[in-house]
């Protein structure tokens, strides 16, 4: 029972707790696929802002209900939802009703994660697993407890001072039940939810007559490793998910959805807040160039919206004497730049864990840069956005101290930091194809 | 132990590097044969996409290439400690180092591992004794080198599992 019975009250908790903020605040059209599991991501923000800081969780709540009622003076904001199909069939944005193939899709592909998903064994076996499991359990233990406990000085939950939200979650999706077999259910529940929301997403932003594309996409991306990282309890696909799913929800304009993303984004990792900042200002950029202001604010939104809590949670690490040695900042190291392109190369020609993904990749990027017309505007953003992570990332290598370059040097930086960036360039194939 | 033993399934090397790659680096002709292949590929990429002629060819060009994905899905799916036919036998042993731990933290409120020569079972141990403040109990867990064959004998205060 327990297995089953606790993480169902878990998920059903996050979902109401998410279908709460969706319906008060109306951050979702009705005719979105996704709608269900991005209910459940905006649930874990809530939870985070519960557990960690309440009082932004206060600050935001006004902020959003300010907003509802200045939304509902003005006339409601537009989804950009794909446009009509090359072949002439009604507009998807226009279209009246769910379009009843597309929810038979969403069935077939939120079956599909799952099994996917489950289909591993029920037992952490990889060295994060267990890391990350062991804050879930202290967690479940003492339901709330565990971010006094990782703002303790002497604390067992190591290592210190990382974002506590995927153990927050994964306690939560498990009903809070120490349980090891309970606690990969909720973690099994917590990536269906996110793999779902993003997928489902880049359904609901792909034309009818692109979903082969869409297939193609999204098979190069589920390299092996890719594969390996979804059956986990790592967090680094699902926070390269939830970077995707921000930047759909930006191209779809849906600012405030994305802004309730950006907190989970930064919450689950300290990578969430490098692909936060690669992901908008890379959006504001191009779509200043393209004089889309709207979509440039809906991204600079979500960028403070996600920075905030990013810098109280700082400030709550810094107050209570906790320091940081893993991801501490210093200053930028160009020295290191050939070691870790050196890395960088060994990781991405491995063709046992990647498949041609990179290789593909690094000949779309080549093409970009010499014929850019040859890609849509969709294609181009998608590009710049997997540039701009690349880009944002090899400068926080240069600045972080000496402890990256050691997990670099064990095997356990680059290949995991290749698995972050692969949903965002499972978008860019698509677009490009 | 290296990464490369993840593709000859070692428990040890799947816990450790699991999840860094499906095999590990591959040893140097094979690196080479890979980088060739890579490069080939990379360029074929480009061109296909940046040629409009060969813009139709763009769906075909991937599906194609994925073949290449092939050979690491087996290995993962076949070759490594958690693949089929072996994951059986390796949960068993790992679920039962764990249990083993776990219990004897919960009997005597928290535990902390004294000695450790076995590097795999940190991470274990780490999740097996989990809990919140600091452990004042005077239980202690060892773990000696063959830990992870999961076996464990309770003698007094003390868990010694595997051979010192």
């Amino acid at each position: 029972m327990s297995l089953v019975g606790r993480p169902l009250v878990g998920l059903l908790a996050i979902l109401l707790a998410g279908s709460s903020i969706d319906v008060v605040f109306r951050l979702l059209p009705r005719r979105l696929l996704a709608r269900w599991p991005l209910r459940a991501v905006f649930g874990l923000a809530a939870l985070y802002v519960a557990a960690a800081l309440p009082w932004f969780g206060v600050g935001l709540a006004l902020v959003g209900a300010v907003l509802r009622v200045h939304a509902h003076r003005r006339a409601s904001p537009q989804v950009h939802l794909p446009g009509p199909p090359r072949t002439g069939a009604p507009s998807a944005a226009r279209a009246p009703r769910i379009d009843r193939g597309a929810v038979r899709l969403a069935a077939a592909i939120v079956a599909a994660i799952a099994v996917v998903v489950s289909w591993r064994t029920w037992l952490p076996l990889y060295w994060d697993e267990f890391v990350w499991l062991a804050k879930a359990r202290i967690e479940a233990d003492h339901p709330f407890g565990l971010v006094g406990e990782v703002l303790h000085a002497n604390t067992s939950a190591i290592p210190v001072g990382y974002p506590p939200l995927e153990p927050l979650s994964v306690a939560a999706l498990a009903g809070w039940s120490s349980d090891r077999t309970t606690l990969v259910a909720g973690t099994v529940l917590l990536q269906i939810v996110i793999a779902s929301s993003f997928v489902l997403l880049a359904v609901d932003r792909t034309r009818p007559d692109e979903r082969r594309s869409l297939a193609l996409g999204m098979a190069l991306g589920t390299a092996p490793l890719v594969l390996l990282h979804l059956r986990s309890a790592y967090v680094d696909l699902e926070t390269g998910l939830l970077a995707g799913t921000l930047l759909l929800l930006l191209e779809l304009g849906l600012g405030r959805a994305a802004a309730l993303v950006a907190i989970v984004l930064v919450g689950m990792k300290d990578e969430g807040t490098v692909h936060l900042v690669a992901v908008t200002s890379a959006v504001v950029f191009l779509s200043l160039l393209r004089r889309k202001p709207s979509s440039a604010r809906n991204a600079f939104a979500a960028a403070v919206t996600g920075l905030v809590p990013f810098a109280l949670w700082h400030e709550r690490l810094a107050r209570a004497g906790i320091v940081r040695t893993d991801h501490a900042l210093g200053g930028l190291a160009y020295g290191r730049l050939p070691t870790l392109g050196r890395m960088a190369f060994a990781h991405a020609i491995e063709l046992l864990s990647w498949g041609p993904l990179w290789a593909v990749v690094v000949g779309m990027i080549v093409a970009a840069a010499l014929r850019p017309r040859a890609f849509g505007r969709s294609a181009q953003l998608r590009l710049f956005v997997v540039v701009a992570q690349v880009v944002v990332f090899a400068f926080g290598l240069l600045a972080t101290n000496g402890r990256v370059m050691e997990f670099a040097q064990g095997g356990t930086l680059v290949g995991r930091l290749l698995v972050e960036l692969a949903p965002v360039v499972m978008l860019a194939v698509t677009a490009a194809t | 132990m290296s990464q490369a033993e993840l593709c000859s399934g070692s428990r040890e090397s799947l816990v450790i590097h699991g999840a860094n790659s499906v095999c590990g680096p591959p040893p140097a002709p094979w690196w080479w044969t890979n980088a060739a292949i890579s490069v080939f590929l990379a360029m074929a990429s480009a061109f296909v996409f940046a040629s409009p002629r060969a813009r139709h060819l763009r769906r075909r060009f991937l599906s194609f290439v994925l073949v290449v994905s092939l050979p690491g899905l087996a290995a993962a799916l076949f070759f490594r400690a958690d693949g089929f036919g072996r994951r059986r036998e390796t949960s068993r042993r790992i679920a039962s180092l764990e249990t083993s731990m776990h219990a004897f933290a919960l009997a005597h409120g928290c535990a902390v591992v004294t000695k450790n020569d076995c590097l795999a079972c940190e991470p274990i141990a780490r999740f097996a004794t989990a809990h919140a403040g600091t452990c004042t109990s005077r239980a202690s867990i060892e773990l000696g080198r063959t830990a992870l064959d999961g076996t464990c004998a309770e003698i007094g205060s003390t868990l010694r599992c595997g051979a010192p």
